[in-house]
């Protein structure tokens, strides 16, 4: 029980240390474009979901999944590298901040257009069918992508989640109702009285849980990809909590009201809090854990920023990987 | 053995699903004993079963699932019901499979097959060719077969190629355009290179799809008059085969490019402005467009006849720039 | 009446269609809309209806017949009407796109009454395409030739073939005649003018026959210009080069020389250095250098003497180079009447006439005519020399 209360907690705080680096970076001006968008207040949720993945499964990260890539065996210095726009990195400065997976072991890469990956998670599910990969139920490959109330009423999304649903696919789809599109409130975005009440619809199974309680959001996301890897379909989980940060570091989200604010705690602390009342953490312990994932950043900080950017007179520029067309 | 276009078509995606385990057939209408609005998929759900898959009426969510299925190791064909309906699923093609490779290093290789091109009746959204929306962005490959020769292998290519694919079908050739002959034994040429179906030395014609066929029937009555056209099939819109129009302009000295899609911008705009930028010391006359008119196509058969060039425009522009 | 049914265009892509069956007999009355036949298209099972009631008449194609779209399925006979409806009465229109082996329609075969707006833009006359440009300056012809050029085009228009047919006749330059070629034509692209003025030259064939070698004209010429140049600033000693004024340092001077096909100008360097003696050693081993195919210095000079005088010419107007301001040329001499007014009757001179062909944008008539002047003379009072 503890194992995974403590491995989800250190997934939390260095996801956190790192998002924290990376702000710090962007208001000296260390950030060579766009902005750093950070997922604080939602660390739980992610981390949650993605530790049910094993390899073999899909991943479709979005914005406010830095602590679930890192479990999923992203490095803080590979986040940085792109953050920074270094060869080194995985999109070797041609795409930055949150754009970045490892398509070729199932973490894909997002776009900015909110629901694209919906339909791709999907599509890879059903090649795997098609490739004889998919694995039995009890052991199917399972799909997991994040989405936000925001995406949710995009066009992709439901067509993509349809898909999922009419091919009854081990889909699960975690849904962050962070109550904010950039910095429209859900009100005007939709008219449900919760996001779950569309797992009906879609012919889903769909669970709503608090978003700010990391153990709730363990329960959830372990029993969902249970299910979906079990055979039962896909699966939706709407986690609600608030974001606790601006869209981005360039915005100070001063349209969130103080009042709204002191309602939601941060799972972070709070968590920790919990840990060491339970026992599985004591005070040295956490500390020493902080400092770990500190260090860590730093020392990849200072890796990625001895690298090199990219040289636009070695670029190839060319969009096509066909030789002989390019 | 004889094949039609489409039937070399459904011939490429029976070969492709028999030879290839990787390649599965996703689409509105296409599985079951219905095969297609076009019917280019007849019979094969049978032969292949629970490799042609019916999707809901959702092109997106059809794009998506090509590039998915491409990145877990298929080799999907995603077939939209008409070009026009492609247009849902703009976003999937151009901004993720599209960009996919360049941004990640991971390539795509989805084919999107679009039924294109007009016939007499389809209106503004059963008629359109979509090839200057597809080729302004980079990473997509266009093809538009017009034989029936390159229907096959263009579709067999389109697959095997690790790029995503635009499959640009035009379905006036569907059933009328036959040969006589095994498609898979017809000329095979490579993918992005454009193929020279006339020579001429007085005007160079460039063409693509359906409207190939109108400057081929353009030039007999051209060469009565003594006027010699060198009919250059594209045949691949992205990339261009520039190399191929400008070895022919340097003999000719004249350009005509004929197109069954709108004036502004396009492949004709790209092709003109090309030649005139890297070929203008060989030009005796501009290089011309002459395109569709620039309105959505018409419903009435006398209205869309006359929305596009046919062989008497493409013959009379072609001896105002001889003249000129 | 007999009005065809035709086989409709049942969808987009469609071409043909199978007849599986007919549902009326010939000599079955029909009301309109009413069904006659199955046809099987590619995609579809569907029926044939009457375009209006009458009583169907001939079928066309039976049974198991295929039929293309627009073809005749069978004749209606329409009550009240004796004569046949015209065939156009609802053909199903051909398709725009068929197939290659098919029939082509003849095309507007006649060149369009009205030229495009462009064309009419550029006009008929002159219009050089950038294929002609290009090819004219492949073969090193200028726009000016054209008009020599026979065009074969649209209304006599020079065409990129007539241009290779021309450039492709005659005999090739030699190289010399190349390198003068290119010359003249730098020299000619900036204005030129000439100054002319008398030189009476018996002063001056008196006097060389008593310096040693006996000093041609041109030599005394080569000594009479240098020491004008010395003697006086001229605007004719400098060179122009876009906007700015480069000076030459010494009094370099060029001889014209005339070899087998061309004319070479040796360079003689600081020609005030020499007197007349040791300039006509220096300049006839020059001269006998170049004839033997050895050219000495074709370096830069201020400018070329050039005595065309020996061809028997007495006024000419020759070219300067394009590096030089200024080219002075000596008139063949002739015998001339002198006015003598103590003896009030014409007397016999020795005289020669004196050019200088200029640059013009460097100096005026006034400073070459001046520069003139002095070379004229030194020339009458050659014990100054």
């Amino acid at each position: 029980m503890s194992d995974h209360r403590l491995a989800l907690f250190r997934a939390m705080v260095r996801a956190r240390v790192l998002e924290d680096r990376l702000a710090s970076l962007y208001l000296s001006g260390g950030i060579p474009g766009g902005s750093v968008f950070l997922s604080r207040g939602q660390e739980a949720f992610s981390a949650a979901a993605a530790m049910q993945l094993r390899p073999g499964d899909v991943y479709a990260p979005l914005i406010r999944d830095q602590a679930g890539r890192l479990v999923r065996g992203e490095t803080p210095l590979d986040a940085i590298r792109v953050h920074l726009g270094r060869t080194t990195g995985v999109t070797r400065g041609r795409d930055g901040n949150i754009h970045r997976g490892f398509p070729r072991q199932g973490d894909l890469a997002m776009i900015s257009h909110l629901g694209s990956t919906i339909g791709t998670v999907a599509g890879w599910l059903m090649g795997l069918r098609q490739l004889g990969k998919a694995g039995a139920p009890g052991d199917l490959a399972v799909g997991l992508a994040s989405i936000g109330d925001g995406g949710m009423n995009t066009g992709a999304l439901h067509e993509g989640l349809n898909i999922a649903a009419v091919e009854k696919l081990p889909f699960v789809l975690c849904v962050t109702d962070n109550q904010l599109s950039y910095s429209t409130f859900s009100d005007r975005t939709y008219a449900c009285r919760s996001l779950v009440e569309r797992a009906a619809g879609y012919g889903l199974r769909g669970v709503a849980i608090d978003g700010t309680d990391p153990d709730a959001c363990w329960a959830a996301c372990r029993d969902a990809v249970a299910r979906a890897r079990a055979g039962e379909g896909p699966q939706m989980i709407v986690a609600k909590l608030l974001r606790l940060a601006g869209h981005g570091m360039h915005d100070d989200a001063s349209y969130v009201p103080a009042e709204l604010k002191s309602r939601f705690a941060d799972g972070v602390q709070t968590y920790e809090v919990v840990l060491r009342k339970d026992g599985v953490l004591d005070e040295a312990a956490a500390q020493a854990l902080w400092d770990e994932y500190r260090s860590e950043t730093a020392a990849a900080l200072a890796q990625a920023q001895a690298e090199p950017s990219p040289d636009p007179a070695q670029e190839p520029w060319t969009a096509l990987s066909t030789r002989a067309l390019a | 053995m004889s094949s039609t276009y489409i039937e070399a078509i459904r011939r490429a995606l029976g070969d492709a699903l028999a030879e290839d385990p990787r390649v599965f057939l996703y689409g509105q209408d296409i599985a079951g004993t219905f095969g297609g609005a076009f019917k280019a998929t007849k019979g094969l759900a049978e032969r292949f079963p629970g490799r042609v898959l019916n999707s809901p009426i959702s092109e997106d969510g059809q794009a998506a699932v090509g590039i998915g299925a491409a990145l877990a190791g298929c080799r999907p064909v995603i077939e939209f019901q008409f070009a026009d309906f492609a247009s849902v699923a703009f976003n999937q093609m151009v901004n993720h499979a599209a960009t996919h490779w360049w941004r990640t290093g991971v390539p795509v290789p989805a084919t999107f097959r679009l039924p294109a091109g007009g016939t007499p009746g389809g209106g503004p959204f059963h008629c359109q060719m979509v090839e200057g929306w597809l080729t302004s962005h980079p990473g997509l490959i266009v093809v538009a077969p017009a034989t029936v020769g390159d229907a096959y292998h263009m579709l067999r290519d389109a697959i095997a190629c690790d790029d995503p694919v635009a499959y640009l079908e035009h379905k006036h050739l569907y059933n009328h355009l036959r040969i006589d002959t095994d498609p898979s034994r017809a000329e095979r040429l490579p993918l992005g290179k454009a193929a020279v179906r006339r020579a001429g030395r007085d005007c160079t014609v460039v063409s693509w799809s359906g409207m190939v066929h109108e400057c081929l029937k353009a030039a007999e009555p051209l060469a009565e008059q003594g006027i010699e056209i060198e009919v250059i099939d594209l045949r691949c819109l992205r990339p261009l085969d520039t190399a191929t129009v400008l070895a022919s302009v340097e003999r000719t000295g004249r350009l005509l490019v004929a197109t069954e899609s709108w004036p502004f911008g396009g492949v004709a705009a790209e092709l003109c402005a090309w030649i005139s930028e890297h070929g203008f010391s060989h030009l005796d006359a501009p290089p011309r467009r002459l395109s569709a008119q620039d309105t959505p196509v018409p419903f009435h058969p006398d209205l869309f006849r006359a929305h596009h060039p046919d062989a008497a425009r493409i013959a009379a522009a072609v001896v105002e720039t001889v003249e000129f | 009446m007999r009005l065809p049914v035709r086989m409709p265009q049942f969808g987009e892509s469609a071409a043909e269609a199978k007849v599986v069956a007919w549902l009326v007999k010939p000599g079955q009355a029909v009301k309109a809309e009413q069904e006659l036949c199955e046809v099987q298209t590619e995609k579809s099972l569907l029926t044939v209806a009457a375009p209006e009631a009458g009583t169907l008449g001939e079928i066309m194609v039976a049974a198991d017949g295929t039929v293309a779209v627009g073809e005749i399925l069978a004749y209606l006979e329409i009550a009240g009407a004796g004569a046949d409806a015209p065939p156009s009465a609802a053909p199903v229109a051909p398709s725009p796109l068929a197939p290659p082996p098919s029939p082509a329609p003849a095309p507007a075969a006649k060149p369009p009454q009205k030229r495009s707006a462009l064309h009419a833009a550029t006009g008929d006359a002159g219009f050089i395409s950038p294929r002609v440009r290009a090819r004219l300056d492949a073969h090193g012809l200028t726009v000016s030739d054209l008009s020599v050029i026979a065009g074969t085009g649209r209304d006599g228009r020079v065409t990129a073939q007539d241009v290779d047919a021309y450039a492709q006749g005659g005999e090739p330059l030699t190289a010399v005649r190349q390198a003068v070629a290119a010359a003249m034509m730098r020299s000619w692209s900036r204005p030129l003018a000439t100054v002319a003025m008398p030189v009476r030259l018996d002063p001056l064939l008196e006097h060389r026959r008593t310096v040693t070698g006996r000093p041609s004209l041109t030599v005394y010429a080569l000594r009479a210009l240098a020491q004008a140049i010395a003697a006086a600033p001229t605007p004719l000693r400098g060179r122009l080069v876009g906007n700015r004024v480069h000076q030459c340092a010494g009094i370099d001077l060029a001889v014209a020389v005339e070899v087998d096909d061309g004319v070479i100008t040796p360079v003689v360097r600081k020609v005030d250095g020499y007197d007349l003696a040791a300039l006509e050693a220096k300049v006839s081993g020059v001269v006998e250098s170049c004839r033997n195919g050895r050219v000495s210095d074709l370096g830069d000079a201020i400018a070329t003497v050039s005595n065309y005088g020996t061809f028997g010419i007495t006024w000419a107007t020759p070219i300067p180079l394009a590096g030089q301001a200024f080219i002075l040329g000596i008139g063949a001499p002739v015998n001339a009447p002198e006015w003598d007014p103590a003896s009030k009757a014409f007397t016999r001179i020795r005289q020669a006439e004196l050019t200088l062909t200029f640059d013009h944008r460097l100096a005026d008539g006034g400073a070459a005519g001046r520069l003139l002047a002095k070379v004229v003379e030194l020339l009458q009072n050659p014990s100054r020399l």
